[in-house]
């Protein structure tokens, strides 16, 4: 009898488990900081996490078909420096020099799924060269220099509000709406989850595998661009570094927020959960005094633990198969 | 002789099936003893209890007069229980000798001696009267040959009870011969051998006794002598083939589907028509290359010479997608590889393949697929608690049933099905068997490779014959015998039973 209770318990853990981290961590930064809960935080934590949200869009498409993108961050600091020279030093008009970018990123993209696909080399390696690749342009862009004096239309994305919502925010539901009603909705997005599901019995469905995973990294691509945008409007300039490890933030928000990692599974608004836990982490530790180093080892802690217990999870079931 | 294993009320339970119910075995030392039963019957699950695979929830293993509630994987080893499985567990990397070998490696832990362990390799292939370089490398053999690699292990390790499940279904007629040499001396060394199999030849040629399972219960346990052919067929299936199968009430009409002088992936020649609400059976054996065929078919695999038509016209198939556009479909012998999406819903499964069908400007109208996805469900009988309900979670004859429903709502004209009824209980195969026959009814011709003898005799209108790649022949219904087919699908020409008949045997 006492161990049905401790199973059901266990059971209500299990299914709660998100929702239990989002509690316990806001209790103990409520309690160690009194304004951690207080609106205009919560704003700001939303505004801090709007770009990990939109990488977390494309990623947790990528994640769905049954790959993985490490390049979104360099792709952000790469966007943010090639938007600062282009507008600040070229005088390119902001919407043109912004749809550059976008274009770039998703060519980007595109390139990473193509050469996956086509020698079938694991896509986090593909990705992580491609990642350092664009790191490395973003400080060949400006010679490793920061871009200021960034144009105003840029900086209120970034930074500015209608009303009390920040307009990056709103950004990133656009972005996510977009996102759902392409896997949800379309015929597209079916065969996303097809392939991620079973590549091989989509195959033979008659299902272009080609197609469906090259968009895929396209479309992070291009969510990653336009997370560059609004970054680039955050920092009210062009920084080399902007990405930095943002893809930590991502990839762990979408674990959390239950897309596998092993293809097929997941929803996109759920990521919501996974990205305000992953900037209230930050906001919070920020607010306690935590240096940005101590932040990332949690971070890292933080991504191992939840893609660990996601492949546990698995582990178990096909153990009882 | 006494028993030197027993099993005492086994029972196995998983979700929804009782895998093994009651089941009580003895196997005496020195003897040969067939386990015979359907697929589904429990005999892989009672061998995975021998082996320590699963732990049985009820009963107890006695070995040599030693009570054990269960096995384990070391256990078993200890107590000299080998077993050689239908997949092979080698390491395809290594050589021969060190796959002998493997976990008592010869030599010390910074050296092992190599020599050493491929001049006892030798020696045990000497004892065991086969010819295989302890030094090549395991991927490069055979696939006889690394059964008997896998054997040689067992031996190797000291079998005193040797497990061994279907051991003929990848072996030619020869490599059969060579494998019953090597059983029978086994047996005359004292080793027992279990020999489970449902090619009824076999356990004629080798068994001493036989128990038979049905459902998960052993229903009888005989000696050979007296035994005939039609006890152990109504003792395995319970009722006689003809209430098995459905009548076939579709006359073949005229030739849809065409396939001329088809070569590629191993097949060699391959010429047949197929007419409309026809069900073409391949027979062959495990590699005569059925499945090459499916895959040459359906575009998986590339073609490299010959024509196939579709109502006259030739096909340009390169690809799954051009077979499908052609109104060919494929369902494969391994339908959670190649046919279903297991973490997926059965209302998508369904619709994965038309989802177009449900599509305006590429965005799916889910109140339209829902209503052709549910008719699907009610006709074809689908047991499922929601069309939200994962794949994974039903049972093998219901997965089976979404495949076909997946290919029903296509629009096909052909389907090939390459094993429609593995690993699926009796009362699922038979509402396979009537979706069959309706799929012809409604006008679908159907091309099916199947390697259970009943299942392609009981269903066919013709039968084609493959051996090694090539079309040995195809018969008529009214040439529809075991032996017909067996000796087509051993190598022999039509014509010549009685020698092929005899090889078998012997």
């Amino acid at each position: 009898m006492k161990k049905r209770v401790g199973t059901a318990a266990a059971g209500i853990v299990k299914r709660n488990a998100i929702m239990i981290i989002l509690l316990v961590m806001m209790a103990f930064f409520q309690i160690r900081n009194p304004n951690f809960l207080s609106m205009s935080n919560v704003i700001t934590i939303f505004r801090q996490g709007a770009c990990t949200g939109i990488l977390a869009v494309g990623l947790g498409i990528v994640l769905v078909v049954g790959g993985i993108d490490l390049s979104i961050g360099a792709l952000v600091s790469m966007t943010s420096v090639i938007l600062g020279c282009l507008t600040v030093e070229q005088g390119w008009p902001v919407w043109a020099a912004s749809l550059l970018c976008i274009v770039l990123t998703t060519a980007l993209g595109l390139l990473s799924g193509t050469s996956i696909f086509l020698t079938s080399m694991p896509p986090l390696i593909a990705t992580l060269g491609m990642s350092n690749i664009v790191q490395g342009i973003a400080y060949l862009a400006h010679g490793g220099l920061p871009v200021y004096g960034i144009p105003d239309s840029i900086r209120e994305l970034g930074q500015g509000a209608i009303g009390i919502i920040p307009k990056s925010v709103i950004v990133w539901f656009i972005m996510l709406a977009l996102g759902w009603f392409l896997l949800e909705k379309t015929k597209l997005g079916r065969n996303i989850y097809a392939v991620g599901s079973n590549e091989e019995a989509a195959r033979l469905s008659g299902i272009h595998t080609f197609q469906i995973k090259t968009f895929c990294y396209s479309i992070c691509g291009f969510f990653a661009g336009i997370a560059g945008v609004v970054m680039t409007g955050r920092l009210n300039s062009g920084q080399t570094t902007a990405g930095g490890t943002l893809y930590i933030d991502a990839l762990t928000a979408c674990v959390i927020g239950g897309i596998s990692m092993s293809g097929g599974e997941g929803k996109l608004p759920k990521t919501i959960i996974g990205v305000v836990i992953m900037t209230a982490l930050s906001n919070g530790m920020i607010a306690i005094g935590l240096n940005s180093y101590v932040q990332l080892a949690v971070k890292g802690s933080l991504m191992i633990a939840a893609v660990g217990f996601d492949s546990y999870q698995r582990l178990k079931k096909t153990g009882k198969a | 002789m006494h028993n030197i294993l027993e099993l005492r009320h086994i029972t196995k339970e998983f979700p929804g099936v009782r895998a093994l119910n009651d089941v009580s075995a003895a196997f005496r030392e020195g003897e040969v003893h067939a386990i015979v039963g359907e697929n589904g019957a429990g005999k892989s699950t009672l061998m995975k209890v021998l082996s320590g695979a699963y732990v049985p929830d009820s009963g107890e293993i006695v070995v040599n007069g030693t009570s054990f509630a269960h096995m384990t994987p070391q256990r078993a080893h200890e107590l000299h229980i080998e077993i050689v499985y239908q997949e092979f567990n080698q390491f395809a990397t290594l050589t021969v000798a060190e796959n002998i070998f493997t976990g008592d490696l010869k030599g010390s832990a910074l050296w092992i001696d190599r020599q050493g362990m491929e001049r006892e390799t030798e020696a045990l292939f000497e004892r065991m009267q086969v010819r295989i370089d302890p030094k090549a490398y395991v991927r490069e053999l055979s696939v006889a040959e690394q059964q008997l690699v896998e054997i040689g292990r067992a031996i190797h390790r000291g079998a005193k009870v040797l497990v061994m499940d279907e051991p003929t279904a990848p072996l030619t007629v020869r490599e059969v011969d060579i494998l019953f040499q090597l059983v029978r001396r086994l047996r005359q060394e004292g080793t027992t051998v279990i020999y489970i199999s449902h090619r009824l030849e076999e356990i004629f040629a080798l068994a001493d006794r036989v128990t038979i399972m049905r459902d998960g219960r052993v229903v009888d346990v005989r000696g050979i002598e007296g035994l005939t052919r039609e006890d152990l067929i109504a003792g395995m299936i319970g009722r006689s083939i003809s209430d098995m199968f459905p009548r076939r009430t579709v006359t073949p009409g005229e030739p849809v589907f065409e396939v001329r002088h088809l070569w590629g992936n191993g097949d060699q020649d391959i010429h047949f028509a197929l007419r409309k609400g026809e069900i073409l059976g391949i027979a062959g054996l495990v590699g005569a290359g059925r499945t090459e065929l499916a895959r040459l078919l359906f575009g998986a695999d590339p073609i490299e010479k010959g024509e196939v038509l579709m109502e006259g016209r030739p096909l340009r198939i390169r690809t799954p997608k051009d077979a499908l556009g052609a109104g060919i479909a494929y369902a494969s012998e391994d339908r959670k590889r190649d046919g279903l999406f297991l973490g997926l819903p059965v209302d998508r499964n369904i619709a994965s393949a038309s989802v177009g069908r449900f599509c305006t400007f590429g965005i799916v109208n889910d109140r339209k697929q829902t209503a052709v996805v549910k008719e699907e469900i009610e006709k074809l009988r689908i047991a499922t608690p929601s069309l939200r309900q994962l794949v994974k979670n039903l049972s093998g004859g219901n997965q089976q049933k979404i495949v076909l429903a997946k290919w029903l709502i296509s629009d096909v004209k052909v389907v090939i099905f390459d094993e429609p009824t593995r690993g699926i209980d009796i009362g699922a195969k038979q509402e396979i068997y009537r979706i069959m026959n309706e799929m012809t009814e409604s006008g679908i011709s159907i091309i099916m490779i199947s390697s259970e003898m009943e299942e392609v005799l009981g269903m066919s209108d013709r039968i084609l014959v493959l051996y090694e790649g090539r079309q040995m022949g195809v018969l008529e219904k009214a040439a529809f015998s075991q032996e017909a087919v067996m000796t087509l699908a051993s190598g022999y020409p039509a014509g010549s039973e009685q020698r092929g008949t005899e090889e078998m045997r012997e």
